[in-house]
């Protein structure tokens, strides 16, 4: 890609400038600007074009091609971990009796159970609708395909296959593009990003909820190479997110409960328990969950949380076993923890000296995944530029449908592998050609749901596959999992790649016998399983949770070393081409996530070099305005410094000393409430310049109630209607600007804020020099941008561009 | 040597515990005796009647009786108390259990419960009317078969003398064809059931065997596999990607080249 722009100096975007919120710009422009425009103008000035030509194409050619990874969107908020202690904050910390705080931390676990309870609903619901629509659909098919095997109309059952899955696929595809474009694809991405701090629009909504649940329920019944387990991740999430809030914004319905979690940091807790809660009901593993979310949220934690969240993934799996186990006839039988069920692994071991051989298909494994990023990062590409169209996306996935119907039933019709009927237990044996009383092998891989095919490759006898059968299962498989994946519908990842592994997996065991039949070798099923964490290894690269999660699913703790060591290799090979695909979406989108580690290499980088100093800064009395970033720190201004004034281009400017910092969604609630309550009670005060004459404004009557109703969905400001007679008010921010928000010395290292980022979750944070005056703002996506990359065996540092919102593709 | 001594005192106690443990019940009583001895009985007829009716596989509606037996035996040891005692519970060894574990698996992994009526406490009561109807009209196809052809591998009741040609065997087919029908559809009614795929084995495999006949001794199933069709249609399905995607692509790029073109028009101005 475009290494060579690795650590180009800071060449601004456009973006960086113009408002996150555009509109109404009010008469006081941000002081900075206008010294930024002389400079900035170049791109329209013929004479700096024809000497700085060839910068400039770089760099538009970066900002147009919209497949670059090298890039973060502005569109992207982040999240406000950190809580606004104002004095309204601390006035309603004073009101809480005793038994209101603890009716709270009972509260927290009373939303874990039915956080819990909820997500398991969701997987049964989801488990049992396409477990019927799927039985209809086969049972159709085979009806008419047994019918035909002695006539000639072989073409009508392949046609009537073809349709139904696209019929099914279509309304799947349609839900996605014009209901919620961001509930396509697995879902573990965006949580990815919300549990790391970043807000992607829309992802934990109510509409993204059904969207994301109806949409899976019919891509995985037409015949997609995709799960339901990823979309189950993303569903409990939503889950927690709407069920802590105790209300809807979408049905406009307040239940007037847990108004106290009304905040970024309680719902990120409760949407990481969500999130476990997913993973449990998806794999039936609980521990897989919790570890999910520790590494994929890690930066924030807490022991107590863990607990909590560890108490929902229980909850999740002992529901969902309990419903699958009353629908299955036995209600208390208890033997379906999850939704993907591998089967027990009992009796089906491995020798220790099959680890090497492990460690082979390790290495294949990382090769296949790497094979697989590549491609669906290159389709992804293609994607955003040329399918843009809404109803060209529901085409390209109704061709992927079409395609992937081909591909089974020409696989079924091509490959004669008959085996007979009464040595396999088999729920729907397809005879085909194959003469009566025998199945085709074939069918049982592509005609059925992929959880039946991975559970068929798991544990059915030696014998049941030929080799043929596997080796033109596998790649076929694969090629349409990367095609799958990143289209409009909503796809799991997880499924498709245990398929694909469990086949060549399989293969190798089958192989391993043929060459050397004096070998004691393990199960074929084994190596199915190696095969399978292999290519899930390579291909999503997560680590701990992957490896809890398939040992979880298998139930059988001594598969336990064999699989680590497998993901671990996987994720090296992996890892030296290119990124997980998750990653990768991740990347594709510009989300300003921020990684695991601090960018070691941007030594020497201070807070001064990548503060934005741009910004607004308001008096604690201040006028009405708006602007760009979302926290503004409050100053007391000193003498000269004034916002009327901008101060000259060559002199670092300073705001004046810190007095706090103030949001901008309390900007916006102070500014709406303003009719009713500022006016009659004196918040907006007649401006005097100076700010010791000002009355407190002790009258007003907002409490943080106010502030948390409008959560999560503030009203952007152009709907808040200023007169110009407001607009000459000052109003009083002390009260409601948080007076001891974090700083950083200018001149500190990149490293150090990265940290403090990562481990307080911080939005942003104050750079201010030595005698605590403000000199700039970091925000979150100021420090996104120097990241490391490594690249067969090498590594670096690497400096992104900030993007506007409207050139990057809206999904992932 | 008071070591050695406090080493041996337990050794001499184990030995005169043993000995009177061993006298005072060295078999069991005579009730348990009896018990345990038609117990034994039982399940070896058991064993035998499965072992036996393998192939032809008529296991569970031949064996039904020799099993409602053996569950009795076993009932009646587990409801005597002290014999329950003495003869189960006292074992480490559980021959009896295992034995018993045989019996009902044996039973149940052959889907058994299925060809009957049974009792709320499983115990089979009688045979399906479904199940005797399906080997009725299996009787049915095994005569037509035999009657048809030289091959018979099962000797089936003879009603009239059967002539041995071989342009008979090629008849096969098309005379049995009605019956064998029958029989398969009558097959799809019981796994249609309630059941699912749990059908009855002696149903399954006798199913099975004569699917294979049909087709392996007789080669009567015919295939069309309608190859033209099939081709086209999916060389039509693989040319709907590739119309896609170029389409697309020429289209994208055109509307880039127009989008530079005015770009670069404003540009020169």
């Amino acid at each position: 890609m475009q290494r060579s722009q690795r650590m180009k100096s800071v060449s601004h975007m456009t973006t960086e400038d113009s408002p996150l919120l555009s509109g109404e710009h009010s008469g006081i422009q941000p002081k900075m600007s206008r010294r930024r425009n002389t400079t900035e103008g170049s791109a329209n000035d013929s004479q700096l074009e024809s000497t700085n030509s060839r910068e400039n194409v770089s760099i538009m050619g970066s900002v147009t091609e919209p497949g670059s990874l090298q890039k973060i969107s502005s569109k992207y908020e982040s999240l406000d971990y950190d809580t606004a202690e104002n004095t309204l904050y601390f006035k309603e910390q004073k009101s809480y009796t005793p038994e209101e705080r603890l009716r709270i931390n009972i509260n927290r676990w009373v939303i874990m159970f039915i956080i819990g309870f909820v997500t398991a609903v969701i997987a049964f619901a989801i488990d049992i609708s396409i477990l019927l629509l799927a039985n209809q659909k086969y049972t159709l098919i085979k009806k008419y395909i047994d019918r035909c095997t002695s006539g000639d109309c072989m073409s009508t059952p392949f046609s009537l296959w073809v349709a139904l899955d696209v019929l099914f696929v279509l309304i799947a595809a349609v839900l996605v593009v014009y209901g919620e474009p961001v509930a396509a694809g697995s879902g573990i991405p965006q949580i990815k990003c919300y549990l790391n701090g970043v807000l992607v629009p829309h992802v934990v909504r109510m509409k993204t909820l059904v969207c994301k649940v109806v949409g899976v329920v019919f891509s995985v019944a037409g015949g997609l190479a995709c799960g339901k387990e990823g979309p189950m991740i993303h569903a409990g999430a939503v889950v927690a997110a709407g069920v802590s809030q105790g209300r809807s914004t979408t049905f406009n319905k307040d239940f007037k409960m847990f108004e106290y979690f009304r905040q970024d940091h309680e719902k990120r807790d409760f949407v990481s328990g969500g999130a476990a809660a997913g993973v449990s009901a998806a794999f039936g593993a609980p521990i897989g969950g919790v570890l999910f979310s520790l590494e994929e949220g890690a930066s924030f934690w807490n022991q107590s949380l863990t607990w909590r969240m560890f108490f929902a993934s229980m909850v999740s799996t002992f529901t969902l076993n309990v419903l699958l186990s009353i629908y299955r006839g036995d209600a208390m039988d208890l033997s379906n923890p999850g939704l993907i069920n591998f089967g027990t692994f009992e009796g089906q071991t491995y020798s220790s000296y099959e680890i090497p051989l492990f460690c082979v298909m390790a290495i294949v494994g990382g090769l296949l995944g790497a094979l697989f990023n590549a491609i669906n990062h290159h389709l992804c590409i293609f994607r955003m530029r040329f399918v843009k169209k809404n109803w060209v996306r529901v085409i390209e996935v109704l061709i992927v449908a079409v395609m992937s119907t081909t591909t089974a039933f020409v696989l079924i019709y091509f490959y004669q592998d008959c085996k007979p009927i009464g040595a396999a237990n088999i729920s729907r044996p397809l005879q085909f050609f194959c003469e009566d009383g025998q199945y085709s092998a074939m069918g049982t891989l592509v005609f059925s749901t992929p959880e039946e095919s991975i559970k068929n490759l798991f544990h059915l006898p030696e014998t049941s596959y030929h080799v043929a059968t596997l080796a033109g299962f596998a790649p076929a498989y694969f090629l349409l999992a990367t095609w799958t994946y990143g289209l409009f519908v909503p796809s799991g990842l997880f499924v498709p790649c245990i398929l694909t592994g469990a086949a060549w997996g399989r293969l190798w065991g089958v192989a391993l016998k043929s060459w050397f039949p004096a070998g004691h070798w393990g199960d074929a099923g084994s190596y199915a399983l190696i095969g399978a964490a292999a290519t899930l290894g390579g291909v999503v690269r997560m680590t701990i949770s992957l490896t809890v999660i398939l040992m979880e699913a298998t139930g059988n703790i001594s598969f336990g070393i064999p699989i680590m060591i497998v993901l671990m290799i996987a994720k090296w090979v992996g890892d030296f081409f290119n990124e997980g695909l998750y990653d990768i979406h991740i990347k594709l989108q510009g989300v300003p996530l921020l990684g695991w580690d601090a960018p070691v290499m941007a030594v020497g980088m201070n807070v001064s070099d990548i503060m934005s100093r741009k910004l607004v800064c308001f008096k604690s009395v201040e006028k009405d305005k708006t602007s760009h970033h979302n926290g503004f720190p409050v100053v007391d201004y000193l003498g000269s410094a004034d916002d009327e004034d901008p101060p000259a281009s060559n002199t670092p400017a300073t705001f004046g000393t810190v007095r706090g910092l103030i949001l901008r969604s309390q900007l916006i609630i102070l500014l709406k409430q303003k009719v009713s309550a500022c006016l009659a009670c004196r918040v907006f005060i007649v401006y005097t310049y100076s700010p010791r004459v000002v009355s407190q404004g002790e009258g007003h009557k907002l409490k943080l109630k106010d502030f948390r109703d409008a959560y999560p969905r503030f009203p952007p400001i152009r709907n808040v209607s200023i007169s110009q007679k407001e607009r000459e008010c000052y109003i009083d921010l002390r009260p409601f600007m948080n007076p001891s928000p974090y700083t950083v010395n200018e001149n500190s290292s990149l490293l150090r804020v990265f940290k403090l980022f990562r481990a307080l979750g911080l939005r942003h944070i104050v750079a201010v020099n030595e005698y605590n005056e403000v000199v700039g703002m970091v925000t979150r996506k100021d420090i996104a941008r120097y990241r490391m990359w490594s690249h067969r065996g090498q590594i670096g540092l690497e400096e992104v561009h900030i993007l506007e919102a409207s050139s990057i593709h809206d999904s992932f | 040597m008071v070591f050695f001594v406090s080493l041996l005192r337990p050794c001499i106690f184990v030995l005169i515990w043993q000995t009177r443990t061993l006298a005072v019940s060295p078999s069991p009583g005579g009730d348990c005796a009896k018990l345990l001895k038609t117990f034994a009985e039982v399940v070896s007829n058991y064993t035998y009647c499965a072992v036996n009716n393998s192939r032809p596989f008529r296991f569970c509606c031949v064996c039904e009786k020799v099993y409602v037996t053996a569950l009795n035996g076993h009932r009646s040891i587990v409801q005597d108390n002290d014999c329950h005692n003495d003869l189960v519970l006292a074992e480490k060894y559980q021959i009896v259990e295992s034995a018993y574990d045989f019996v009902v698996n044996l039973w149940k992994s052959s889907n058994c419960p299925a060809c009957f009526e049974n009792d709320k406490d499983g115990t089979p009561k009688e045979i399906k009317t479904e199940i005797t109807e399906f080997f009725h009209k299996l009787d049915a196809v095994e005569h037509c078969f035999y009657n048809n052809s030289q091959i018979h591998v099962i000797p089936v009741p003879v009603n009239h003398s059967a002539s041995n040609s071989s342009a008979k065997v090629l008849s096969v087919c098309d005379s049995c064809d009605k019956s064998y029908g029958t029989l398969k559809e009558s097959y799809k009614n019981i796994e249609s059931g309630p059941e699912g795929y749990k059908v009855c084995a002696d149903v399954s495999a006798s199913m099975n065997y004569t699917r294979q006949r049909w087709s392996n001794n007789f080669h009567c199933v015919k295939i069309h596999s309608d190859l033209v069709s099939v081709v086209a249609l999916t060389v039509f399905f693989c040319f709907l990607p590739i119309i896609f995607y170029t389409s697309l692509r020429l289209q994208g790029t055109a509307s880039k080249d127009k989008k530079l073109g005015t770009s670069l028009r404003v540009n020169h101005r």
